[in-house]
């Protein structure tokens, strides 16, 4: 059965308000966790700062869990604690929860990895200042990784964006479901070639705005 | 105002250890600029990390104005440590940062009023030699406006104590002398200790009044400057020495000497503060039956006093050579037979 494309344009619409509104609240969400972990799994370490090895070795440990944990699985595997969260395990909403559960640790790792690329010099440095641990990491560690950071969370939003795809499983709407739905189970090419340029435009946009922003903040 | 009290520092790896630091005491006076020279791996950058307490002694105490480091609260620390500037080796500087807000971090930290810190970061610039610079990134200095800038900023907080961690070490020797003499205005100026620790002989022989010399986690000399570059009791210290004075004889010429015929000894003098000037090489010759050849010659300055190195050969009898040498003993210098295998 053809697509009637005058009305089609309104769920394609429709569903890349739900992409946009998946990937947002659930980066936000993330990106707030992913943020915190990362900057306690680097100042923990063995060395630094606020040295704790058992809370090193214990969140370790947690983000290795769940980044190990492939994101269709996990979906699923989740679903008694999305529906304690919020309420239903369908739906838009529903989706979002698993996206946090999954970019979360994600970002802990490009968040740490970012840290830890500053010369531990400059932590030194901070330390000979006087500068309390609270200061290193707010005044000299974060501003110091800032456009790096902002790349990490770029590579996390796109990471996000393919992960959203996946929520039609769970009937969370979007982009994805919608190429799942019509393009693949109804065999309808054309929808599925729509939704696809779609997501490369939004994944391609994503891309460069995170390089302009990174590459406005970087001084080198 | 720095004291070292038996300081060891042990670092534990696995099974291995490794002894840092061993069994260190010496002190270092107000108003002195203290070298502390050794090779890579004697403990120097330990030594120094110990008086901020960056690193912590496993044993022995670093007083520090009479307080022991190890003894103060965090706090307590945090505080200590803003009378403690500190410069590093490869500067570390915060490269998202301009000029300006890497010299104001710290003022920024205590929590200093905009105004004030716009007053005393600007002239800071202005001592450093860099007003013109402010606004520049880490990025768009040389080397040697990157150390000005750590400088800067280690003296916002206007500290008693500077301490050096091979800070003109990535720097070629013209810029080398430029941040010395910066070091030398700011102990004048301020009246600031300063620790330094280094590799290189010349930067001790260049702002330094007292050194000390490590090997090993071991000081094995200490002493002023010209103690220890007129007379250097270990092996280690005279090969410090012979780095910038150069007085070792070339090969060649130890050839040519070995095949000399004639009887003749090598000596090695060295001129201190007013004997530098005498003409007593000339006198030699006059008074005694000997022959003088100059091998070797250097007059370099040391804390502002002129210090002579001269190795001559002494061509005539043994005792017309023995009596030379009495008489040079006399008129104080120091006059030291060079064995001529000696390396």
């Amino acid at each position: 059965m053809p697509v009637d494309w005058s009305t089609f344009w309104v769920d394609i619409l429709d569903a890349t308000g739900d992409t946009l509104i998946m990937v947002g609240v659930s980066l936000l969400a993330s990106a707030v966790i992913g943020i915190l972990l990362g900057i306690i799994l680097v100042v923990t370490r063995k060395g630094h700062i606020l040295e704790n090895l058992p809370l090193f070795n214990v969140l370790n440990a947690i983000v290795n869990v769940l980044r190990s944990i492939p994101f269709i699985i996990l979906m699923v595997a989740i679903i008694p604690f999305t529906r304690l969260v919020v309420g239903t395990s369908i739906g838009t909403a529903a989706a979002i929860v698993p996206l946090i559960v999954y970019a979360g640790p994600y970002i802990a790792r490009l968040v740490e990895n970012s840290l830890l690329e500053i010369d531990p010099g400059i932590v030194e440095a901070a330390e000979a200042m006087g500068a309390t641990p609270w200061q290193t990491i707010f005044r000299i560690l974060l501003p110091e990784a800032f456009s790096s950071l902002i790349l990490s969370l770029t590579t996390a939003t796109i990471g996000l964006v393919g992960a959203s795809a996946m929520a039609g499983a769970v009937g969370g709407g979007g982009l994805g479901d919608l190429a799942i739905a019509y393009g693949y189970q109804r065999f309808d090419t054309d929808v599925m070639i729509v939704t696809v340029v779609l997501l490369i435009i939004l994944v391609q946009g994503l891309q460069s705005s995170g390089n302009v922003i990174s590459r406005k903040l970087r001084r080198r | 105002m720095i004291r070292f009290e038996e300081v060891t520092k042990i670092y534990e790896s696995g099974k291995n250890q490794v002894k840092a630091l061993n069994n260190v005491s010496f002190e270092i006076n107000k108003g002195e600029i203290y070298g502390v020279v050794g090779y890579s791996g004697a403990g120097k950058s330990s030594l120094l990390r110990c008086v901020n307490l960056l690193e912590k002694p496993t044993s022995g105490r670093v007083l520090v104005d009479g307080e022991n480091m190890a003894d103060l609260s965090p706090k307590e620390l945090r505080k200590k440590r803003k009378n403690i500037g500190m410069i590093f080796q490869h500067f570390n500087l915060l490269n998202a940062k301009t000029v300006f807000d890497n010299i104001a971090t710290p003022l920024y930290l205590q929590g200093e009023k905009k105004t004030v810190i716009k007053e005393k970061v600007n002239s800071l610039l202005e001592f450093v030699g860099l007003s013109e610079h402010g606004h520049k990134y880490p990025d768009q200095l040389s080397g040697g406006q990157k150390q000005r800038v750590g400088i800067a900023r280690a003296l916002s907080t206007d500290p008693e104590i500077l301490l050096c961690d091979e800070a003109t070490s990535a720097l070629d020797p013209q810029t080398t002398s430029s941040i010395l003499e910066l070091l030398k205005k700011i102990n004048k100026e301020y009246d600031i200790t300063i620790l330094i620790i280094t590799h290189e002989m010349n930067v001790i022989r260049e702002i330094c009044s007292s050194v000390a010399v490590m090997e090993k986690g071991k000081v094995i000399e200490k002493g002023s400057v010209f103690e220890v570059f007129s007379r250097p009791k270990t092996e280690t210290a005279r090969r410090f020495v012979s780095s910038v004075l150069q007085d070792e004889l070339p090969d060649s010429l130890k050839t040519i000497l070995r095949n000399q015929d004639k009887n003749h000894q090598v000596f090695r003098i060295v001129f201190t503060g007013a004997s530098t000037g005498q003409p007593l090489l000339s006198q030699i010759s006059k008074k005694f039956d000997v022959d003088v050849s100059v091998l070797y010659g250097h007059v370099t300055e040391l804390q502002d006093v002129p210090f002579g190195n001269l190795v001559v050969q002494l061509i005539g009898d043994e005792q017309e050579i023995r009596r030379a040498v009495f008489f040079a003993g006399q008129v104080d210098v120091e006059v030291r037979e060079v064995i001529e295998h000696a390396s």
